[in-house]
């Protein structure tokens, strides 16, 4: 239609001809377009110093205001435009008040750039807000959006908390959190969770923040999934055969079984199937003849491949019944050690006797089919392929297995430390103190729990990272009870033949805990019924331990449920993968023990503190009452939950069908004596000293180095005279009365001194000289103490 | 908050030298736990003025042997002062509660 024939008077239609536009489809299109603002497309503001800055600003006003007041309105009555509702309608019709972007930015507190460039249809609504010329027709140019106030307050409202409101009440350090969500969050859930730095989207974060802590980090590299270039036949065989293998079912052929053994836990059985996964993958890159392919990009994947090399291996039509000795040999490539080849093949043959089994299956099911119905088949050629394919399995693994297992290169020296060792290495972590090649431990005082429980309990770290503290420590269970949560203490009482509860704090409290038959290695070592006693010291210091974990868990969490030992604190149900995550911080470490010589620092491993536990209750253990000695040997297995047998061509004196069928179960009492005589020492310097000389008496000359006697912590230790003066001979006895004499007169002096008032009176000491006296008559306190103790010892030897 | 005396007898128990971790080490190391003291004699050790010395003996709550001189004994010194140092004693300390 021609813009004439509206219905416009001639001034405007002149106008509008001018600017070029003759029909009414053309001013319509450029509304749709562009707006109201679209008028002044060809007139652009200059900038203020030009001289007709002011000239232009007028005609693009008169223009853009005789377009909205007479063009528009007279094409949305002819039915051009659509007809859109005003501002004030949606506000009457809907009852909720709108506001301009100005007021909505202030509103949520940020600028009306951020909030129009990363806010909108991401945390307000598209529900929440109106657009112009599409919901409404707005009254001034700039108006793009309208707001409705309620939505943005309820926005607001929930995101009125910083982070360290949020911290506090997860009960995490607001920094720490902090690292987390931007470590772990992406890029559009940070949005969701972020208003800006200062306002934080509090239940959001708080419903998901276990899950998100439990995310892997956005670098963590996954491992690569290799089943992708197998056959379905394949992928489906492997399935069967570990579901069979953990059922428990043999593997026979001919009608011999060859591996009668079950694999006993899902953990192993993940285990050998990555490894089962990564054999067939190296055999189909050697079928395809690539070069190259065993470089190993992590612990557990292989370099990328190229896409032509990959297409090399899709076209592969592999099927295991070709399976011979060239696939052996390339799954041997890149292997350095004779051993590791060995453990290839141990994996490798159940696998290849499992397929055999199924195809014999299958070759009976047929033959039987044979004869009961019209089926044709040739069952002398199919049993014949059948044992040739064994024999062709059988000579492949024969042959190119190596027979005989070679000398390591640095052959394992096992550590077997004494008491002054756990001491030290406990000491050494606690302390934390670093050079800057190895770097400070994150939480020492659980580097050190670690070390101690398996110093003192002999636990593997593979039933390490499995306890639980509901389940296998023996915890106070009742939450109203002061100590919930905690290791329980007993002492052992003569009269009921078993323990008895006493407090918390008892210095003198023994613990227990269960490696129950699920979590023990192999399933074949759980505690006895009694449980693994925990001597005291470490009784307490797991309870210091516990204290700490519960403090850094998340305030959602009770106390007493979880793992003892997690890879994330925050979390009670975060166990480690792996165990030798727990016990990495060791390599790190080892060079930090003083009691390590340099050959032993290379091979000093967690595994050392079982060897120490056992050989010092065994070795290294003197007790005084015949019969119990008798009992330290039995007392070492069951505290290591091990049967001694050779051991790296070494048969120690008991045989394990001795101990296992022909002698009664060891006694609770018993097995409290000969731990209160091995492992319940003092980690204090002088009184292990002391301790040794009587529990250990040949073991005292191993300690190297200084003997640390001196004042170090002289000052705490009370010296115990327990030891009869009587057994001192004559000689040694005068001597040893009149130093005794002496340190009841310095005593009497230090006493006086003490006392401002009678030091001034008695000794005509005052303010500084009072003092230098009092540190002066405790030196020749300490001193003669210590003379006193030789001279004892001396006469005693 | 833990005690002197608990803190003394984590250390004792678990091997540790309380020494490496309390201070100032001039109280600690040299006052003896039954003597009397007057305010004047820890001022010297710890290189105070009476009047900050005295502060601090009443803020731990020190309990008070005669208030003319201002005297207690080595051990409610040490207990105040442990108090008052709390903060930095227990910053390395690897057992804190």
């Amino acid at each position: 239609m021609e813009i004439d024939k509206v219905g416009f008077n001639h001034r405007l239609v002149s106008m509008l001809n001018d600017l070029g536009f003759h029909t009414v489809e053309e001013l319509v299109e450029l509304f749709n377009k562009m707006g109201y603002e679209g008028i002044n497309k060809d007139l652009p503001l200059p900038s203020t110093d030009d001289p007709d800055y002011m000239h232009i600003k007028n005609r693009r006003r008169d223009r853009l205001a005789s377009f909205k007041k007479r063009v528009v309105p007279r094409l949305i009555e002819l039915g051009y435009i659509e007809d859109l509702p005003s501002p004030e309608q949606i506000e009457q019709e809907t009852g909720r008040k709108l506001l301009g972007i100005v007021d909505a930015a202030k509103i949520i507190k940020c600028d009306p750039g951020t909030l129009e460039q990363n806010y909108l249809g991401t945390i307000i609504k598209e529900t929440s807000y109106i657009v112009a010329y599409e919901d409404f027709l707005p009254h001034k140019v700039q108006q793009k959006y309208l707001f409705f106030e309620d939505d943005l307050k309820e926005i607001s409202s929930r995101y009125a908390f910083n982070l360290t409101e949020i911290a506090s009440e997860l009960n995490i350090n607001s920094k720490n959190l902090a690292q987390t969500l931007k470590r772990k969050l992406s890029d559009e859930e940070m949005k969701f969770a972020q208003l800006n730095m200062r306002h934080w989207n509090k239940e959001w974060i708080v419903n998901n923040i276990e899950e998100i802590i439990s995310r892997k980090n956005k670098s963590y590299l996954e491992g690569v999934d290799y089943t992708i270039y197998f056959s379905n036949q394949l992928n489906s065989l492997i399935d069967s055969y570990f579901k069979d293998r953990l059922k428990g079912v043999e593997i026979e052929f001919d009608g011999k079984t060859y591996f009668p053994e079950p694999i006993k836990k899902e953990t192993a059985a993940k285990r050998y199937r990555g490894a089962l996964e990564r054999y067939f993958y190296k055999v189909l890159c050697g079928r395809a003849g690539i070069e190259n392919y065993w470089g190993m990009v992590t612990k557990n994947s292989f370099r990328e491949l190229m896409p032509e090399e990959e297409a090399r291996i899709r076209e592969l039509n592999f099927d295991l019944s070709q399976f011979e000795s060239n696939d052996l040999l390339s799954i041997y490539k890149g292997l350095k050690s004779d051993g590791s080849k060995k453990a290839c093949t141990n994996v490798l043959k159940p696998f290849l006797y499992y397929y055999l089994m199924k195809r014999e299956e299958e070759y009976y099911e047929k033959l039987e089919r044979s004869y009961n119905e019209s089926f044709v088949f040739d069952s002398k050629m199919e049993r014949d392929k059948l044992f040739l394919m064994k024999r062709r399995f059988d000579k492949a693994l024969k042959n190119e297995t190596p027979t005989k297992a070679s000398k390591p290169l640095n052959p394992r020296v096992k550590f077997y430390g004494t008491r002054k060792d756990i001491v030290e290495c406990f000491k050494t972590l606690l302390r934390n103190e670093v050079g800057a090649i190895n770097g400070g431990l994150r939480f020492p005082i659980k580097s050190a729990a670690v070390m101690l429980t398996g110093f003192l309990t002999g636990i593997r770290p593979l039933e390490m990272i499995e306890i639980d503290i509901d389940k296998h420590l023996d915890i106070e269970k009742d939450p109203n009870h002061p100590d919930f949560g905690f290791l329980k203490k007993y002492l052992f009482s003569e009269t009921e033949n078993d323990f008895v509860r006493t407090n918390i704090n008892d210095p003198e409290g023994w613990s227990r805990l269960w490696i129950d038959e699920e979590i023990s290695k192999g399933t074949y070592s759980p505690s006895p019924e009694y449980g693994t006693i925990i001597v005291p010291r470490l009784a307490d210091f797991l309870n210091y331990y516990l204290r700490w974990l519960y403090g850094r868990q998340l305030s959602k969490f009770d106390k007493g449920k979880g793992y003892l030992f997690r890879s994330d604190e925050r979390i009670p149900s975060m166990q480690y993968r792996n165990p030798n995550s727990l016990t990495t911080f060791i390599r790190r470490w080892r060079h930090e023990f003083p009691f390590l010589d340099p050959e032993e620092v290379s091979n000093f491993a967690y595994y050392e503190t079982r060897h120490t536990v056992n050989n010092l209750i065994i070795n290294k253990t003197l007790i005084r009452d015949p019969q119990i000695n008798e009992w330290k040997v039995r007392v070492a297995e069951i505290h290591c939950r091990h049967s001694i047998g050779n051991d790296q061509g070494f048969t120690h004196s008991l045989s394990s069908i001795n101990k296992e069928h022909y002698q009664e179960a060891v006694p609770l009492k018993i097995y409290y004596s000969v731990l209160k005589n091995a492992l319940d020492f003092p980690f204090e310097h002088s009184k292990l000293i002391k301790w040794e000389k009587v529990n250990n008496p040949l073991g005292v000359a191993e300690y190297k180095g200084k003997d640390l006697s001196d004042g170090e912590v002289m000052n705490e230790v009370q010296i115990e005279t327990e030891e009869p003066i009587q057994t001192i001979n004559e000689v040694d006895f005068e001597a040893f009365e009149a130093l005794n004499l002496e340190l009841q007169k310095n005593k009497e002096m230090l006493q006086t001194l003490g006392i401002p008032r009678l030091a001034k009176k008695e000794y005509g000491l005052e303010k500084k000289d009072r003092l230098s006296k009092i540190e002066e008559v405790k030196k020749i306190i300490a001193n003669l103490e210590n003379d006193m103790d030789k001279l004892k010892e001396r006469s005693l030897t | 908050m833990m005690s002197y005396t608990d803190f003394m007898d984590y250390c004792q128990r678990m091997g540790l030298d309380p020494f490496s971790y309390l201070m100032p080490t001039n109280v600690f190391k040299k006052v003896d736990d039954n003597a009397q003291y007057e305010t004047s004699d820890i001022a010297e050790y710890m290189e105070l003025s009476d009047r900050q010395v005295r502060r601090i003996l009443l803020k731990g709550k020190a309990k008070l042997i005669r208030m003319k001189p201002f005297t207690c004994t080595g051990l409610e010194v040490k207990q105040a002062v442990f108090q008052n140092y709390y903060k930095y004693i227990m910053n390395n300390f690897p057992l804190k509660k």
